[in-house]
């Protein structure tokens, strides 16, 4: 009776260990239609089609958006840090966006290098936390309001206090 | 019974709870416990939702959290229940591991329902969408597919015996999913962000949006084993229903009426 | 009151408190109720067999289940 759950716990275990490698195979395999966005080092990169739509992600870089013609196209650069792609877009932004801000654009490059978009959607951080402690964080210096925050979780009563006044629920998060 | 006492002791302490009598008692004893502590969790995590600080970013949409998040981790945990009790029925033959995985399912089909519609619910404002085909939100529709797919293959037999062990594989084979489900947004580029609780080094969440966090989720998962040990009570008492009225139809002299809904446990 | 809670975001935070609430009273629904049935049906099953006969047959469903 023994030897057979034995058996059984080794089939089992065996097979699951199967299955584990075919589905790592066949992720890998397919990663390049698994990743939902590309980065703007690898779209300067590549060599990519001119009608060939694919979505563009990054952050969009500080002092890069402009309002241009009717006011509702507007333009702005997508960066990694290495490298930025100029994005052109009419049509609404979601309430996240913004400079500093991570975002995901969908279109395609135009004979100017300009990624023409038809999609902005905004992508944010796995950070959470009160306004005050944002802007506590941001007026000591130990936070540039993009990428992560050191200690987030762990910035206290103090920090709080430092910037005067309990505001409550500050309604400058929303612009 | 009498096999059971003859069995070695090993197997006698892992089949402890295998006797019905016994886990139908141990579960009404639990239960009014169970339910309290679910109900305590769950006013005190609403309160701390409804009062815990907007986010610097998302402002007041983030409240949608504490009900998104606990609901994303049941359909996890749910699911890693289901895996386990199936590989447990599969090498052990135990008989409350089946009724804990057909027992179950639902549950999770429910919560991962719920986990996507509220983020979609959240992410429409965030984002600026209802939906992605991104690697997090279509790993967790296959989830959802998974569950529906263990709840059809379990009562698509006729022997039900058959119907439970093409569940388990089934579920088994499923597993796979949650890894992916979990680290997707570590592996690929996606919309979603990636986890800020179960990360290395410190949570990135203030302790104020924190402690209500997982306090609903405490609440959540009380709730889970609460509702998973009614469940396996209404499987226990629907499978001693039909051994009833199959004895019954046989000493009126109806033949055949004895060969359904009899799992057959013949080793232990 | 539901805009002080949750600004203009309250028309997406309210429906997700909402379903929530929906999925779990549905769940606990479905499963006390199927509970409170069989109780039923099995009470009056073994009252209808009686005496000798349904506490043989009750034993030979725990053995099985």
């Amino acid at each position: 009776m023994r030897s057979r759950k034995k058996k059984r716990l080794s089939l089992l275990a065996c097979g699951m260990l199967a299955l584990a490698g075919a589905a790592a195979l066949t992720l890998s395999a397919f990663e390049d239609n698994i990743v939902f966005f590309h980065g703007p080092t690898e779209v300067v990169q590549k060599d990519i089609p001119l009608d060939r739509r694919f979505r563009l992600g990054g952050l969009v870089q500080e002092g890069s958006v402009e309002k241009v013609g009717d006011g509702a196209t507007v333009t702005f650069k997508v960066t990694d840090g290495a490298n930025a792609v100029p994005v052109r877009y009419r049509g609404i932004l979601p309430d996240l966006f913004r400079e500093g801000q991570g975002v995901v654009t969908h279109g395609s490059l135009n004979r100017q290098g300009v990624f023409v978009a038809d999609e902005v959607l905004a992508k944010h951080d796995e950070n959470y936390m009160p306004p005050e402690v944002a802007q506590a964080l941001k007026k000591s210096g130990r936070w540039e309001g993009d990428g992560p925050i050191p200690g987030a979780a762990e910035a206290d009563a103090a920090d709080t206090d430092a910037i005067n006044g309990k505001s409550g629920l500050d309604t400058s998060y929303t612009n | 019974m009498s096999t059971q006492a003859a069995a070695p002791r090993k197997t006698r302490s892992l089949h402890r709870f295998a006797n019905p009598g016994r886990f139908l008692r141990l579960a009404d004893a639990t239960l009014p416990w169970l339910w309290m502590a679910c109900a305590l969790a769950l006013a005190v995590g609403l309160v701390g939702a409804f009062t815990a600080p907007v986010d610097y970013q998302q402002g007041a949409s983030v409240r949608i959290m504490y009900v998104h998040v606990p609901a994303a981790w049941l359909a996890m945990f749910t699911y890693t229940t289901i895996a386990v009790a199936s590989a447990v029925a599969l090498v052990w033959r135990h008989p409350l591991a089946d009724l804990a995985a057909r027992a179950a399912s639902p549950v999770g089909a429910s919560f991962t329902l719920l986990c996507l519609v509220t983020g979609s619910l959240w992410g429409k404002p965030m984002w600026g969408t209802w939906w992605v085909w991104d690697a997090r939100l279509t790993s967790v529709l296959v989830l959802f597919f998974l569950y529906l797919g263990h709840m059809a293959i379990a009562n698509a037999f006729d022997d039900a015996g058959r119907g439970r062990r093409a569940a388990a594989i089934l579920a088994l084979v499923g597993f796979v999913n949650v890894p992916i489900i979990k680290f997707s947004v570590d592996w690929w580029n996606t919309l979603h962000q990636t986890a800020s609780v179960s990360r290395i080094g410190a949570p990135a969440i203030h302790s104020s949006m924190l402690w209500p966090l997982l306090t609903m989720a405490l609440g959540f998962t009380l709730f889970f084993a609460a509702i998973l040990l009614v469940r396996m009570k209404n499987e226990l008492l629907g499978q001693r229903l039909r051994n009833l009225r199959a004895a019954s139809l046989q000493r009126r002299g109806e033949p055949g009426a004895a060969a359904t809904g009899q799992p057959a446990h013949a080793e232990s | 009151m539901g805009n002080e809670l949750f600004g203009e975001y309250a028309a997406y935070v309210w429906p997700s408190y909402g379903l929530t609430l929906l999925v779990m009273v549905g769940l606990l629904a479905v499963s006390l109720t199927r509970l409170k049935r069989l109780k039923r049906d099995l009470r009056a099953l073994e009252q209808a067999q009686g005496g000798r006969r349904r506490r043989r047959s009750a034993a030979d469903a725990d053995e099985e289940a």
